[in-house]
This record gives structure tokens, C-alpha cells and sequence, in this order.
């Protein structure tokens, strides 16, 4: 390579890494114990929850909804979802279909006995927090969309880290850390040897996180697109009184799809469904299927099923997304692991940041 | 190595990295599409990539 273009790449992989560190490194101080999310939020609420009848019959949906309607007089149900490793339904409701979300009310109610669930809330206002700046810096859409740029440019500095890899090495045996020589040349080592290693999980975290940071135009696009057409479709569908049983509404969806699982209810007039449906969300039941689901309309009115539908690839990659990004599809060897290399990924963004501090100081006429 | 210059080939500058690549992103797929059930498998996959950097750094350290 020409020493020209490793000049030229050289200048892409500082400004591209240099504008998004300050960021990244907030993203990944942030994303470890989130890692943990659920270790932390079990060790701050230990299991003392019971459901009251464990062996006993389970209350219908329809029984659970008019629970939660009475818990809440004048609101309406806007989502159902349950709980997978207790017998907990849960009901979202609001003052209409379509409130936003700070005025949506979140119960849960025991499957066995109707009685609600203490929320397990203890340390979620540190976690929400966390979550919060970890997602959109509290900047909502436009800080999403800003924390996507900069992991563009973070992927631009990884390809531009492995271009300039070959250079750098030409003469290193691979893992050679020269710790006797100056600070700048031992911190370019550790640079290149963990930058190099980890570039996998950087890039598929990189990638996801970007993909992640697009949910909002992504459901949108479904909205605009797929829904609109689904509405449509079913403009003939009367908008009438929720007159249909929702447990049989429920179970119809799922004898439709017999090789799926019940994921989430929204309501008629939700953001999720249409004025007249119900719309009953499945997902695959095998651990490469979890992540893709399928709605299926049921009609509100009379309970017939209208429509089943496939989700878009769009936002297909975005339920698949979410795991990868967060490594929370796996066990505890699985997030020790995302942890370490979080830690790394740290390292390497602090070591590219003393990099071109000393290599300023050394030469302030040289930026890059 | 270049007889000339006593520089590595591509082949050998990117031999290691690539090898890290794949274990690490087999470790990352394999996990997904199997989730708990083979975790401990894949994370082994995963592993490989991190043992063989110290490994090295080990065995250059020697060399040296």
C-alpha cells in the first residue's frame, strides 16, 4: 500500500473514530450492566411473589380484562402480555386506544387468582435511567438517530482499523506487545492486538446497535406500509362494541398458527392493530423462529379471524437485533462473556483516544 | 516472510485475525439460533478467539 493511501485511510480512521468515542465509550459503560439487567433486577427483588393458587384452574382472559377494566374505570385495554415463567397476565390500559405512553397504565394480575402483582420495582428507576441514556440519551427520536450516526461511524472506523492493520503489522508477529518501549508504541500494540480480536462482536454490535437505533422509522414503515394495507383490506369490518370473547379471539390465532406461540394482544385502535380487530401477535417456538413474529386479525365484533399476516424482513432484522445487541439470549456464561468483551471494546476505545492525544502533543501540526 | 524486506505476507498478518473472526462469529450465530441449549458449545467457540490472543502474547513474550 502506498503510503499516500494509508495516509488518506489514516485520516478516515481517526475522525471517523475520534467523533464517536466520547459516545461509544458512554455506550459501553452503560450496555454492561445491562448486560446484567436481569441478575440486577433479580438480586434487588428477590422472588417473594407467589401466585395464590399454584395448582389451581387459571382465570380466563376475558375474566383477567374485566379485572383489570374494574382496577382502572373509564380507560380502555390498549395491550395484553404475559409472563413466561409465571402465571402473570399483563394489561396495558389508557384513556384511549391510541394515548401515548406516559399516559398508559401497566398492571399485572395473578392467572390464578385475579389478584394484582406487586410490581417488582426496586432499583428500576437506576435501571430506566441506565436504559434510558444507554438508548436516546433521553433526546427521544433525534437521540436514537444520533447515537445511530455515530455507530455508522463506528463501523467506518473498524474498516478502516483492519485496512490500516496490514501496514502496522507487516513486521509483528500477532500478539506482540512491545511493553518496554515508549507509552504511544505499548498502547498501539494493545490497540491493534484487542481491536483485531474482538472486531466480530464490535462489528455484529455495531451493526445491530444501528439497526436498533431505527425502530421507531422501521415500525412506522410497517405502519405506513403493511398496516395501512391491512386496513384496508378490512375497511368492510364494522367498528362495533369489543362484543367477541377475547380467550376465544386469542386461542382462534393460535389454532391458526399451531407451529406458533402467543407473544402479545393489542387491542382495537392501538398503534398495533386496527380500529375493529384484535390483533393477536405470535412467534415461532423454536429458539431460530423466537424472534419472528406474525399477527393474526381477529375481528372484535364477531370473533371471526380476517387476516394473518408474515412481519417484513425490516422488522424481522429488528426483532433479531435486539438479542445480539444485548447478548441477553443465552445464559450467564453468555453475558460474562459480552461483559469481558465489553471491557475490551473500552480498551480499545481509550487507547485509540491516548493515541492521537500524544501523537498531538508530540506534533501539533499533525491532527491525524 | 519477504526475503527483501523481512516482511509478512497478508496470508500471515491476517492469519490469526481471521481465524478469531470465525470462531467468534460462529460463537455469536451458533448461540442465537440455539440460545440456552448448546450456550456452554458456543461460548467455548467464542473462547477460542480470546485463548488463542493470550496464547500468543505468551508465546511471543517467549521468543523475545
Amino acid at each position: 500500500m502506498q503510503s499516500s493511501t494509508i495516509r488518506k485511510w489514516r485520516w478516515v480512521h481517526t475522525w471517523s473514530s475520534l467523533v464517536c468515542t466520547v459516545f461509544l465509550l458512554m455506550l459501553c459503560i452503560t450496555g454492561l450492566p445491562l448486560i446484567f439487567h436481569d441478575e440486577i433486577d433479580d438480586a434487588l427483588n428477590p422472588a417473594v411473589w407467589e401466585p395464590a393458587k399454584p395448582d389451581g384452574e387459571r382465570l380466563d382472559l376475558d375474566q383477567i380484562l374485566e379485572l383489570a377494566l374494574a382496577n382502572r374505570p373509564g380507560e380502555v385495554p390498549i395491550f395484553m402480555s404475559f409472563d413466561t415463567d409465571r402465571p402473570v397476565v399483563n394489561v396495558t390500559t389508557g384513556p384511549s386506544a391510541d394515548a401515548p405512553g406516559t399516559a398508559m397504565h401497566f398492571a399485572s394480575f395473578d392467572q390464578t387468582s385475579g389478584d394484582l402483582v406487586p410490581p417488582a420495582d426496586v432499583g428500576e428507576s437506576v435501571m430506566e435511567f441506565i436504559l434510558q441514556l444507554h438508548v436516546d440519551m433521553f433526546l427521544g427520536l433525534p437521540g436514537m438517530l444520533f447515537l445511530g450516526a455515530m455507530g455508522l461511524l463506528f463501523v467506518v472506523a473498524l474498516v478502516s482499523g483492519v485496512v490500516l492493520y496490514a501496514p502496522f503489522m507487516r513486521k509483528l508477529d500477532f500478539g506482540t506487545l512491545r511493553t518496554n518501549k515508549s507509552v504511544s508504541i505499548k498502547w498501539l500494540d494493545y490497540h491493534n492486538l484487542l481491536g483485531v480480536v474482538g472486531l466480530a462482536w464490535f462489528l455484529v454490535v455495531g451493526i445491530t446497535g444501528i439497526i436498533n437505533t431505527l425502530e421507531s422509522p422501521i415500525l412506522d414503515a410497517w405502519r405506513a406500509g403493511e398496516m395501512r394495507e391491512l386496513i384496508a383490506e378490512n375497511k368492510s369490518a364494522m367498528v362495533g362494541t369489543q362484543s367477541a370473547s377475547l380467550a376465544a379471539a386469542v386461542q382462534d390465532a393460535i389454532d391458526v398458527a399451531p407451529d406458533m406461540e402467543l407473544q402479545f394482544v393489542a387491542f382495537p385502535g392501538s398503534g398495533f392493530s386496527t380500529k375493529a380487530h384484535y390483533a393477536v401477535f405470535l412467534h415461532g417456538n423454536s429458539p431460530l423462529t423466537e424472534h419472528v413474529i406474525s399477527p393474526v386479525l381477529i375481528n372484535a365484533s364477531d370473533g371471526s379471524v380476517t387476516d394473518r399476516r408474515t412481519m417484513p424482513w425490516y422488522v424481522n432484522a429488528l426483532s433479531l437485533s435486539r438479542p445480539l445487541h444485548f447478548g441477553d439470549y443465552g445464559g450467564l456464561w453468555l453475558k460474562l462473556l459480552w461483559a469481558a468483551l465489553d471491557l475490551m471494546a473500552i480498551v480499545v476505545l481509550w487507547s485509540g483516544l491516548i493515541l492521537w492525544w500524544r501523537k498531538r502533543r508530540t506534533n501539533p501540526e499533525v491532527l491525524a | 516472510m519477504s526475503r527483501k524486506t523481512g516482511a509478512l505476507t497478508l496470508r500471515q498478518i491476517f492469519f490469526f485475525p481471521v481465524v478469531c473472526f470465525v470462531f467468534m462469529l460462529a460463537g455469536l450465530l451458533g448461540a442465537l439460533v440455539t440460545e440456552a441449549k448448546l450456550d456452554l458449545l458456543f461460548c467455548g467457540l467464542f473462547t477460542v478467539a480470546l485463548v488463542l490472543m493470550l496464547w500468543r502474547v505468551i508465546a511471543v513474550r517467549r521468543t523475545d
